[in-house]
């Protein structure tokens, strides 16, 4: 009986001392589709599941960065970046969810009198990134462009507009928020996501080794945070859309522009938006990727287990 | 306090101790892990944090030393990516924004740190350029505050920027991943095994020694004793002393009990009534014995004064001196004079004590009372007994020695006076024939005819002396003393008159007379004593003359008594010392052959020689030392008789006196028995005097003696009661003619009587024997009458001891 009460006494003392959940950091980079989220964490941080920390980093290198080095257990990033990273370091990640597809937010802009056709070296500004190198690479395609010709000149997406102004690059590989400005001083767009060659989609990559851990975090904020994220989205909510302009330094016209040029996967579409992923879009960003030269077989990037219906 | 709830039993606050502590040992184990887990995890984070910001403080110093402002705002926003870090911007002292990570300024958190740290701690840290990390436990977070050198100038001290950091540090509940689990397993099992030890050890020697000490006083309790198995005796503390003081105490109780249950059984069972009053007088407790002894139960006295007892004879200086006693405190013994419930007065001899208690307090009054009525009666009777003759309710001799010496210290000369003793002739004959309780009757009725007797004479004194000697004291008065002792004389015949008047006793007439023997005081004798013993002599002188007459004491008596003592005295001790001898005289037939012999008895004194039975059977006859001369007779003559050869018979003389005896048969048949001797060669030589009185018995006892085969002789035929009817009447089978007949047988009258005798011998079948023969004449003559008839004298043998008898007779025979 003593025993026992001490086991029980204990228990009951033991029992308030769970440790504190470690916070689920995701990083995003500034692009515009992952704004909305970084915005309800800002104007509305109780959608947010407790314990869940995005961050909006500066740069798709950043990112890679911060990822890689395992300061955050996942990111809101292209599926090209995706599977650079998850070939990399050895199939170390799965996606969790698909937040959206860029039909125009990523593009390449170059000068009103630029011409292709000039066999001169195109001094190419763009962040060190595969989804830099897949836009480039899709549009040298598309053109007959050959790579010898590309001389890449590593840009952070803030250090655009100086190197633009500058005259520093001939073209620059960038996309929303970063277009507009550009287009303010005299650029235009050459080519962008919305061209059939290009599939650019945005998901939720997540350490695999720290999925279990997270995994309710990121159910919670697939069907809670999310529909909240797009409602407030659809519904023109004056303080989210404020905030928004904010963050992507838009006025309203800008932004709604920008807007439409990305395509946001529902909660409800994610199952299906997933069967698109892994049947088509994968193997040819898979394609893509290798054709870059970057790796002579990438690393396939399936879903996080327990997002994908067994039917697919 | 009968039973103990459930909380109160030793065991549960044991248990609850040893719980209570190991729980908040327990507790408190936890709470300074917890804590010390808490300081060491704020200690990491400080240095997590400080490390941390470091390496940014040296980025961002190159960053703007080499021109790369750039790349501040990606550092600013890397560094968010820390769980931990929840702003972190660059600002100047004055709190200005240079570079800030724009989410957390849309959503205000950073303009909330900012308001938050004290500008004098900016200033600080700008000027000193020393980095500042402070813990506000109140927001849970440290807030770092690191000098950013923006640029480098020749000119002037550079002002730095600041880096400020807001690094989130919630004390965190106990981090189980963290605990150094084998310690504090290793600590928690200790801390438990040390409880349970103390538990165990203290049920060991608290406990369960308390339970079986309670168990020990409950069973104390129910029944009185203790098992001293059950006791804790063993365990190494004071419950074992407390045990053996228990048992000890049990012991010493159950001593005092026995005790106490003893005192209080002596009380109850005393003889003595017992009574305790209060100081008050009120009785508190009396026992059985009172109640027995005053009628009055326990309930009917308690709470009463003992005055309800009072008869009012006890002398009121008694109850005062008892009174003084008590209140002096000490013990008053005395006699009171009390009452039964019914009335009825007795005395008590009382005893009553103050009773102290342990502080010496009298507190109770014990009286101790023994009824001493009966004993006061007794001593009375006592001394009745001792002065009276408790049958005849006379003076007894005691009395009358007094009486008689108190008139003589009262004689004046020449005044004389007289004692005449009274003795009963035939008394003793009356009590072996009618038993003691007649005599006694007998002694009755004499003693109311001699105290009515006494009444009809002044100043005479009865007393009765003996059992059938009674005493007339006549006073000493002047005159002659010639005239006194015929006024003696008279009186003593009509005295004998009276006493020899019949008297009916149990329906039977009985006519006894008496002896009487008187002496004149005090010139016979000078003491009471002396006179007495000398009326005595004149009775027995007077009794000795056939009785039923008078003796005056004469001085000659004296001498013949003190010879008649000395033989009775010298008889007893020669049957004890071997000094008798048996002597057989033969019996032979007319033809001179020996047919047996008698048994006679010789005196062989010491002094004197041999002395002839004429001298000492008389005296014998007049005491029962007839009765052991003739038992001794018997038991030598028929050892005697068993040595002889058959056909010869032994005759042995029994006197009428040791014949009535009672159990004289048995006595016959027992000697017979251990002699072997042959009953049917034996003849009793009776007298006639045997069938003077009570022939039934004596008939009873011949037919008894004769089933044995056992022969009777009628000794001195003709001498003494001469009715002839018992010769028909008793089972008798021979005649034995006395000497003095047989020697005068030249006498024609006396040889008629002997021819009367042969003849009616001869009619009733008799054998007869002539004793005395002395001369052939005698012999011849008496065999010429009857040729059967056997002979016995000196003509054949005299007495002669009974070796030569054998040496003579019997071995001849062989």
């Amino acid at each position: 009986m003593l025993v026992r009460y001490l086991l029980a006494a204990v228990a009951i003392l033991l029992a308030g001392c769970d440790p504190a959940p470690r916070p689920m950091v995701l990083i995003s980079n500034p692009w515009l589709g992952t704004a909305p989220i970084i915005n309800t964490s800002v104007v509305a941080p109780a959608s947010l599941p407790d314990n869940l920390k995005i961050i909006r980093l500066v740069s798709d290198s950043s990112l890679s960065r911060m990822l890689s080095n395992k300061a955050a257990a996942g990111a809101f990033l292209s599926l090209s970046n995706a599977l650079s990273l998850n070939t990399l370091s050895e199939n170390s990640y799965c996606i969790a969810m698909i937040t959206a597809r860029s039909i125009g937010a990523d593009a390449i802009l170059a000068r009103h009198d630029w011409q292709v056709d000039s066999q001169d070296t195109i001094r190419v500004g763009m962040e060190d990134s595969h989804l830099a190198r897949y836009v480039l690479n899709q549009w040298l395609q598309h053109h007959g462009v050959s790579q010898e010709r590309i001389e890449i000149q590593a840009l952070q997406p803030q250090q655009q507009a100086a190197a633009w102004t500058g005259h520093k690059v001939d073209l620059i590989v960038t996309y929303e928020p970063f277009i507009e400005p550009l287009r303010h001083r005299g650029a235009k767009v050459i080519f962008d996501s919305s061209h059939p060659t290009m599939h650019v989609t945005n998901v939720l990559l997540v350490d695999r080794t720290r999925w279990q851990l997270f995994e309710p975090l990121v159910s919670d904020f697939r069907e809670r945070t999310w529909p909240q994220t797009l409602k407030r989205l659809a519904g023109d909510d004056a303080d989210f859309m404020q905030g928004l302009q904010k963050l992507s330094n838009y006025n309203s016209e800008q932004l709604a522009k920008a807007l439409d040029t990305i395509e946001f996967v529902t909660s409800a579409e994610q199952q299906q938006a997933f069967r698109q992923l892994l049947q088509e879009d994968m193997p040819k960003a898979i394609a893509a990727y290798e054709a870059t030269g970057a790796a002579q077989q990438a690393a396939v990037l399936g879903a996080c287990p327990n997002i994908v219906e067994q039917a697919l | 306090m009968r039973t103990l709830s459930w909380w109160q039993h030793l065991s549960v606050q044991v248990t609850a101790l040893v719980v209570g502590v190991l729980t908040v040992m327990v507790a408190g184990l936890a709470y300074f892990l917890i804590e010390a887990q808490q300081q060491e995890a704020r200690v990491n984070a400080e240095i997590e944090l400080r490390s941390g910001l470091t390496v940014a403080q040296g980025s961002f110093n190159r960053m703007y030393f080499y021109q790369r402002q750039v790349a501040i705002d990606e550092l600013i926003s890397e560094l968010h990516v820390h769980p931990r870090i929840s702003n972190a911007a660059i600002i100047t002292p004055s709190k200005e924004l240079i570079a800030v990570y724009q989410p957390n300024l849309l959503a205000g958190t950073l303009t909330t740190l900012l308001n938050e740290v004290e500008p004098g701690q900016l200033q600080k840290a700008a000027e000193t350029g020393a980095s500042m990390i402070v813990f506000h436990p109140q927001h849970q977070h440290f807030v770092a505050i690191v000098p950013i050198l923006e640029q480098f100038t020749f000119s002037q001290q550079p002002t730095p920027n600041l880096l400020i950091a807001e690094y989130l540090h919630a004390p965190a509940w106990y981090q189980l991943n963290t605990v150094p689990w084998l310690p504090l397993v290793f600590m928690f099992v200790a801390v438990v095994g040390a409880g349970i030890l103390l538990w165990f050890g203290l049920q060991r020697w608290a406990v369960i020694p308390a339970k079986q000490l309670l168990a020990a006083m409950n069973q104390f309790g129910r029944t009185g004793v203790v098992d001293s198995k059950q006791l804790p005796m063993r365990v190494p503390n004071e419950f074992a002393m407390l045990g053996y003081k228990l048992r000890l105490s049990v012991r010493e109780r159950q001593q005092r009990e026995n005790k106490l249950r003893q005192l209080s059984a002596a009380v109850e069972q005393a003889s003595e009534s017992i009574m305790m009053t209060d100081l008050a007088g009120n009785i508190t407790y009396v026992n059985p014995a009172f109640t027995e002894v005053t009628g009055y139960s326990s309930a009917e006295v308690k709470g009463k004064n003992p005055r309800l007892l009072a008869s009012g004879r006890t002398p009121a200086k008694d109850y005062q001196q008892l009174w003084q006693c008590l209140q002096q405190g000490k013990t008053w013994r005395g006699e009171l004079y009390n009452r039964t419930k019914d009335g009825k007065e007795f005395r008590e001899w009382a005893t009553i004590s103050p009773l102290r208690d342990q502080k010496g307090r009298v507190t109770k009054y014990l009286a101790s009372k023994l009824n001493i009525t009966q004993r006061v009666e007794a001593e009375a009777k006592l001394e009745y007994l001792a002065y009276y003759n408790p049958l005849t309710e006379l003076p007894n001799r005691v009395s009358c020695n007094q009486h008689l010496a108190r008139l003589l210290e009262k004689a004046e000369a020449k005044q004389f006076g007289i004692v005449a003793l009274f003795d009963l002739d035939g008394l003793q004959r009356l009590n072996d024939v009618r038993g003691f309780a007649f005599g006694d009757l007998v002694l009755k009725e004499t003693a109311d005819r001699l105290r009515h007797q006494g009444v009809q004479i002044n100043n005479s004194y009865i007393a009765n002396l003996d059992s059938d000697k009674f005493a007339l004291v006549l006073p000493p008065r002047r005159g002659s003393r010639k005239d006194l002792l015929r006024q003696a004389k008279q009186v003593v015949a009509e005295t004998l008159a009276i006493l020899n008047d019949s008297m009916l006793i149990q329906g039977e007439k009985v006519s006894i007379t008496a002896s009487a023997g008187i002496i004149v005081y005090p010139e016979s004798a000078e003491s009471a004593d002396t006179i007495i013993r000398h009326a005595e002599t004149a009775v027995h002188t007077a009794k000795a003359n056939g009785g039923n007459q008078t003796a005056v004491y004469d001085v000659s008596y004296s001498t013949e008594l003190e010879h008649r003592f000395e033989i009775e005295r010298e008889l007893r001790a020669a049957i004890d010392s071997g000094d008798l001898r048996l002597y057989l005289q033969a019996q032979m037939s007319t033809t001179g052959s020996l047919l047996g012999a008698e048994a006679l008895i010789r005196w062989q004194h010491p002094e004197r020689g041999l002395i002839s039975p004429a001298e000492f059977i008389g005296i014998a006859e007049q005491t029962d030392l007839i009765a052991d001369i003739g038992d001794w007779v018997i038991s030598q003559a028929l050892i005697e008789l068993s040595k002889l050869p058959e056909p010869l018979t032994l005759a042995i003389n029994i006197s009428p006196r040791h014949f009535r005896k009672y159990g004289f048969v048995e006595q016959v048949e027992r000697h017979l028995a251990h002699s072997g001797a042959d009953a049917s060669r034996l003849i009793l030589e009776v007298t006639e005097n045997l069938f003077v009185d009570n022939t039934a018995d004596i008939k009873d006892k011949m037919q008894a003696l004769q089933k044995r085969g056992v022969a009777f002789s009628i000794d001195d035929f003709g001498t003494g009661y001469s009715s002839l009817a018992y010769l028909r009447k008793l089972p008798l089978q021979e005649l034995k003619i006395d000497k003095a007949f047989v020697q005068s047988i030249d006498d024609p009258s006396q040889r008629a009587i002997i021819d009367s005798i042969i003849a009616i011998a001869t009619n009733l079948g008799f054998r007869t024997v002539a004793e005395g023969v002395e001369t052939k004449a005698q012999a011849d003559y008496l065999a010429g009458k009857d040729k059967a008839m056997v002979l016995q004298g000196y003509l054949f043998a005299k007495p002669q001891p009974t070796a030569e008898f054998h040496q003579r007779f019997v071995n001849n025979l062989n």
